[in-house]
Formats: structure tokens, C-alpha cells, sequence
């Protein structure tokens, strides 16, 4: 795949949309011809606003490896722009650690009744606390008010059962 | 042949999921960083991102980034506009010690499945193991 930005005097881009090594250092011993223009030379990493519309083509291509290494790429050109350090954040491997949580419950009640008795809500968001069923809707945000009402900050366990299809 | 993994610890997962016309076979409990309840999402290794319910989006006060183009991901409940967050998911242990992962998730406010725990924004970098025979879900760090 190639990523050239038409027009561009011919710059080469690998994979990533990040200009090739050793066609840049070709093309920076040649001379510009009449129609190569200062801008023309300018990596892609250089222009931001071209990094995040191929950022989110590639996204949306799910091309997340591509991504990764464009956003990083162009971060180094444009340490100081806020939107590619937001996406080299949010595009970043994701990391395990131990958990920093303080507070966990015993919810094999819960999932027992889970276990039994989901399949009869099909299409709906289940909460169970202390062993039996405070809410079930379709609807998330209705079924999280009814947790509140029902047992505040001490939470339930939430889960959805989708349409059961046999 | 003997193979030796070792694991920060195991939780228990709830079998055969019916999401939509899809079957989905494990759904995995976890916390969403500090909110209260616990969350059985769909462990969906064909999915690239983690995909968070808009209810909890809300829970978690997420918005998207004001002027920020949106992305339009492909789902196989269909096509759906939102926007990458970052947001860390609890893995509790009923054994060993339980994990974080600094998660990347997908939130479009007209999502209409479940919790999705995808490879690139969550499982990507963990080491994992099931056992059917316990339902039994082992996760460790790298």
C-alpha cells in the first residue's frame, strides 16, 4: 500500500505513511526541479493536520499496527503538538500491572444467579446484588439508577443478555 | 510435552453469551477504573478495541475532544461514530491477585451491545489462559 500524497513531487511513504529513509536521503541530494516547492519537501510527520486524517483512515481501516507506528513517527517531528501526544496516549499498547483497587466483593452469589437465571431476560442489562436481581432493562443508564436506588455505592454486578437465538 | 506458564491470578467467566445473532462464548467480570459495580463484558478477541456502553461513558464523565474529527468503526452490529478513550479495566481475582490494564476503549453514544474487551485495546499485552473445565479465566502481566 501506498500512502503518496498526490501531487507531492513523488515522496515515497511505506506502510505507515512515514516517508522512506532512503528515498528521502536520495531526494535531498537532488536538486528542486520547477514545480518542487519548499512545502512539497515536507515530511508527512511535519504536517499534523495530514498525520490525524491518515491517523483515523488507518483507524478506521483498522490498521492499528500502521497507526502506531505513524503516530509515533510523527510525535518525534511534533513533540509539542497536544493532539498527537492525545493519540500516541490513546493508541499506546495497552499495559498490565497489579492492581492499584483497594475494594473487592465476593460475588459468587451473583454469578450463580447468573449462571441460573440470564437466559430469561434476552435483549436486557441485568444487575444482581447480594444474590438477587435489583433491575433488568434494556436500557443501561435505567437499570444503573435502580442499582443506586436499591443498594447505593456498594454496586452490583452488571451484565447483558443479549437476544438468545437458540 | 510440559508446559509451565505462571499467572497473577484467575477469575471465573460466565459461558455462552448470546449477543444479538451472535454467540459470544466468554463473558470476563471486571471493574471500570473506580466506578462501583462489576461489569461482565464480552472477551472478543476478532475485535480490535475495547467497547464501552455509553451509560458507563457517562458514569465516567468521557466526552469527545471538542473539534476532534469522529472515527466510524465497522462492528458486526453494525457501523457506529465515536472516539477512542483510555481507561483503566480491573481484572478481580478469586485467585492470586487481580490485574489493571490501561485500556484503549471505543465509545459512540449509539452503541447498542455489551462491554467489549478487544485484543489491541486490552488483551494485546497480557498473558491469558481459560479452562473450561473451571470456567476458569488466568491472566498475568508480561
Amino acid at each position: 500500500m501506498h500512502f503518496g500524497i498526490p501531487g507531492r513531487c513523488g515522496r515515497a511513504y511505506n506502510q505507515v505513511g512515514v516517508a522512506d529513509s532512503q528515498q528521502g536521503e536520495r531526494m535531498a541530494t537532488a536538486k528542486p526541479g520547477p514545480s518542487q516547492t519548499v512545502e512539497a519537501e515536507r515530511p508527512l510527520g511535519a504536517d499534523v493536520e495530514e498525520v490525524l486524517r491518515r491517523l483515523l483512515a488507518l483507524i478506521e481501516g483498522d490498521k492499528v499496527e500502521e497507526a502506531r507506528a505513524l503516530v509515533a513517527y510523527a510525535t518525534q517531528s511534533n513533540p509539542d503538538s497536544l493532539a498527537l501526544r492525545r493519540w500516541a496516549r490513546l493508541l499506546r499498547p495497552p499495559e498490565a500491572t497489579l492492581s492499584i483497587r483497594k475494594r473487592f466483593r465476593d460475588t459468587r452469589p451473583e454469578r450463580e444467579w447468573l449462571n441460573t437465571h440470564r437466559h430469561d431476560y434476552p435483549g436486557c442489562w441485568l444487575a444482581v446484588a447480594n444474590g438477587r436481581l435489583v433491575a433488568a432493562d434494556p436500557d443501561l443508564e435505567r437499570v444503573q439508577e435502580a442499582i443506586r436506588d436499591a443498594v447505593g455505592d456498594d454496586g452490583a454486578v452488571i451484565c447483558y443478555q443479549g437476544v438468545d437465538v437458540g | 510435552m510440559t508446559l509451565e506458564q505462571v499467572f497473577d491470578g484467575g477469575c471465573t467467566y460466565l459461558q455462552d453469551a448470546d449477543i444479538g445473532e451472535h454467540r459470544m462464548p466468554l463473558a470476563v467480570p471486571c471493574h471500570i477504573e473506580d466506578l462501583p459495580d462489576l461489569y461482565y463484558a464480552l472477551l472478543d478477541t476478532g475485535s480490535s478495541w475495547c467497547v464501552l456502553p455509553a451509560a458507563v461513558a457517562r458514569l465516567l464523565g468521557v466526552t469527545p475532544v471538542p473539534g476532534e474529527p469522529t472515527l466510524r468503526l465497522s462492528t458486526r452490529l453494525g457501523s457506529f461514530e465515536g472516539w477512542l478513550e483510555r481507561a483503566r479495566v480491573t481484572f478481580p481475582a478469586d485467585v492470586g491477585r487481580a490485574i489493571d490494564v490501561d485500556a484503549t476503549w471505543f465509545v459512540s453514544w449509539d452503541w447498542s451491545g455489551p462491554m467489549v474487551l478487544g485484543w489491541k485495546g486490552c488483551v494485546e499485552r497480557m498473558r491469558i489462559a481459560t479452562d473450561p473445565d473451571e470456567q476458569a479465566l488466568y491472566f498475568a502481566r508480561l
